[in-house]
């Protein structure tokens, strides 16, 4: 199970030509997983995911994307942490969750997500990993450093709290 | 699966789509890390005997500072304030004094091309609105305003977004069936940070009693944040958005030669968490500062769809039922010299080619990649060649990924056209295919980046 490392790792260990395909094949995807998660420089975090990598040694190439996913879901949920103590500090800073939003998403598209974003970090990151990634729940636990039980239990909660959420909008719709 | 499911993965594509990566992102990461590698031997070098027992005795004062703090609770904060009435914030703070000073036309606008002119640099013209430039020339002066109120950064550089506004007019004669042939504002959102733009033509009722303000268009340009655009009469002097917790955004108006009335652009936040779009008013004054008028403004739903001609079509393939959406057949036309492709799949929307602009010695223009649907179940590059071109080979970082024989394309036409499966694994990095056209002979002919429609 790769495990994402905060700390860093060997220096020089990873052939960067060989990153080179990966982060080819792999670079957009991250990005994109970062601001689904709510990153607010979803492309700074992937970077710096692919940074990681290349001081790492991981124990075979096919670690790689997984190693990927932990760390950008770890680097986007420490810097909700963070983004959470400069909103104390100071009340005007940007919103959180503010991405690389489109302001012409879909109604509903936009309902959804704005849903999504009210749910736990925990319980977004396992519902992103299922249904952008469609991964299993062995690589989400991978990604989100927990149990395949606990991942289980987010989507489950996450997709009820989703379902109870996006009904009571409907609800106010329809009362307006 | 269940309805909640399906829009969640809908919802879930769709926003993903809106993230793309910068296109110098790998020597970006290159350097970064060159800068992280030398630094690191810097500390290590300089700070070994001295500063690591420093370090640790300010995380020790760091623990206990931190405690102190969780006892006595964190003071000078409280969350945001939500404001009532009409104030700019720090972050609402136009980019440009003189686009904040007074409900005027800002100054720092300036008509930047003339009609008959080619673009300069920078204009849209050579960035990817040229070709919207080239297929809706400018009735007017083409203006340009700062975009303000852009807080985000990119790479430690602060994003700046310029909009470029002209007008133009759907000529019956460019696609015969285009079902909007009258007046349209053209807009390029250009993120000069990272060449992103969102460029597109709407339908602009002329501004009157009746059409005191439109929003026009909008989108994010990779910022994350709402840009709106649009055009007002010609006594509207200063727009701000005012959105439901009542910060308010100043935006910019100006007017060009041409111009029917005024044009303007305000930017604001778009929090997942607060859907300011639907809470947003856009409030216009004259000079004096008397309202004109007030807009909701609900995004634009799409330009407006193009009928499907009503003949000439050459079938290039068909494609199953998927995942909800209905089986199609996507066609390419030829409308006087200029190509496009036709699926129902793409909400009828024609994307429109001029052959004409096709190299010289008969490349490619401008391929497709072609994804029906939200299951991933296809992914195809299509597009059309010159009558030399015999086959078209795409690849990614010099990786073969598929080879396409062109076929005859419409009778009296020296064009070919071809298309070709893609591999699924290549969604999302298929900006990086590219697709070289070969002779009878393997004489290499051209060679384009695939362009991307989805």
């Amino acid at each position: 199970m790769p495990r994402a490392d905060e700390h860093g790792g060997d220096e020089h260990s990873a052939d960067e030509h060989g990153v080179e395909d990966l982060f080819r094949a792999r670079y957009l995807e991250m990005v994109r997983l970062a601001g689904l998660l709510g990153a607010d420089d979803p492309e700074d975090i992937a970077q710096e995911a692919f940074t990681r990598l290349m001081r790492r040694r991981l124990p075979e190439p096919q670690a790689a994307p997984g190693y990927l996913r932990a760390i950008v879901v770890n680097l986007t949920r420490n810097r909700h942490r963070h983004l959470r103590v400069v909103r104390m500090r100071t009340p005007a800073a940007v919103a959180e969750g503010s991405s690389e939003q489109a302001a012409i998403l879909r109604e509903d598209h936009r309902e959804v997500i704005a849903a999504l974003a009210g749910l736990p970090a925990r319980r977004r990151e396992a519902i992103v990993l299922r249904f952008w990634l469609d991964l299993p729940e062995r690589e989400i636990a991978a990604a989100m450093g927990v149990s395949a039980g606990t991942v289980k239990s987010h989507v489950s909660r996450g997709m009820a709290e989703l379902t109870l959420a996006l009904k009571s909008l409907n609800d106010q719709e329809a009362q307006a | 699966m269940n309805s909640v499911e399906e829009r969640l993965r809908e919802a879930l594509r769709v926003h993903a789509e809106e993230f793309t990566a910068h296109p110098d992102a790998w020597r970006q990461l290159t350097s970064r890390r060159r800068r992280r590698g030398t630094a690191r031997r810097r500390w290590f070098r300089f700070s070994g005997p001295v500063l690591i027992p420093l370090a640790a005795a300010v995380a020790v004062v760091a623990v206990v500072a931190a405690a102190l703090l969780a006892v006595h609770g964190v003071t000078g904060g409280g969350g945001r304030t939500p404001q009532t009435g009409v104030k700019a914030t720090p972050t609402a703070r136009p980019a440009s004094p003189s686009a904040s000073a007074s409900p005027s036309v800002s100054p720092s606008v300036s008509p930047s091309v003339s009609p008959s002119a080619v673009p300069g640099p920078g204009g849209p013209g050579t960035g990817p609105a040229g070709p919207l430039l080239a297929m809706h020339p400018a009735l007017s002066t083409v203006v340009h305003v700062l975009v303000p109120g852009i807080v985000k950064k990119i790479h430690g550089q602060a994003v700046q977004v310029t909009s470029y506004f002209w007008l133009s007019r759907n000529s019956p004669a460019f696609w015969p069936d285009q079902v909007n042939p009258g007046p349209q504002l053209c807009n390029d959102l250009a993120n000069d940070s990272n060449g992103q733009s969102a460029a597109f033509c709407w339908p602009a009722p002329e501004p009157g009693p009746a059409h005191l303000a439109t929003v026009t268009g909008g989108g994010g340009a990779g910022t994350g944040q709402t840009i709106m655009v649009g055009q007002a009469v010609a006594r509207v002097a200063s727009v701000t958005a005012v959105l439901s917790d009542g910060h308010a955004y100043r935006g910019v108006v100006t007017t060009g030669r041409g111009l029917p009335g005024t044009v303007w652009a305000v930017s604001y936040p778009w929090s997942a968490g607060v859907p300011y779009t639907r809470g947003a008013h856009l409030v216009f004054r004259d000079a004096s500062g008397k309202q004109v008028t007030v807009l909701s403004p609900h995004a634009p739903a799409g330009p407006p769809q193009t009928a499907q001609p009503a003949s000439g079509g050459v079938a290039l393939f068909s494609y199953p039922a998927s995942k909800g959406e209905p089986a199609g057949t996507v066609r390419a036309y030829l409308v006087r010299g200029e190509v496009g492709f036709w699926s129902p799949a793409w909400g009828g929307t024609i994307s429109q080619q001029l052959a004409a602009q096709a190299p010289a010695l008969g490349g490619l223009a401008e391929p497709f990649v072609f994804r029906p649907g939200t299951g991933f179940t296809r992914l195809e590059a299509l597009g059309y060649a010159h009558a030399n071109v015999a086959r078209v080979v795409l690849r990614e970082s010099g990786r073969q990924l598929a080879v396409a024989a062109t076929t005859a394309g419409w009778p009296g036409s020296s064009l070919r056209l071809w298309h070709v499966r893609l591999p699924l694994s290549a969604e999302g990095t298929t900006s990086r295919v590219s697709a070289t056209a070969y002779d009878a002979a393997g004489h290499v002919l051209g060679q384009v980046q695939l362009g991307r429609m989805s």
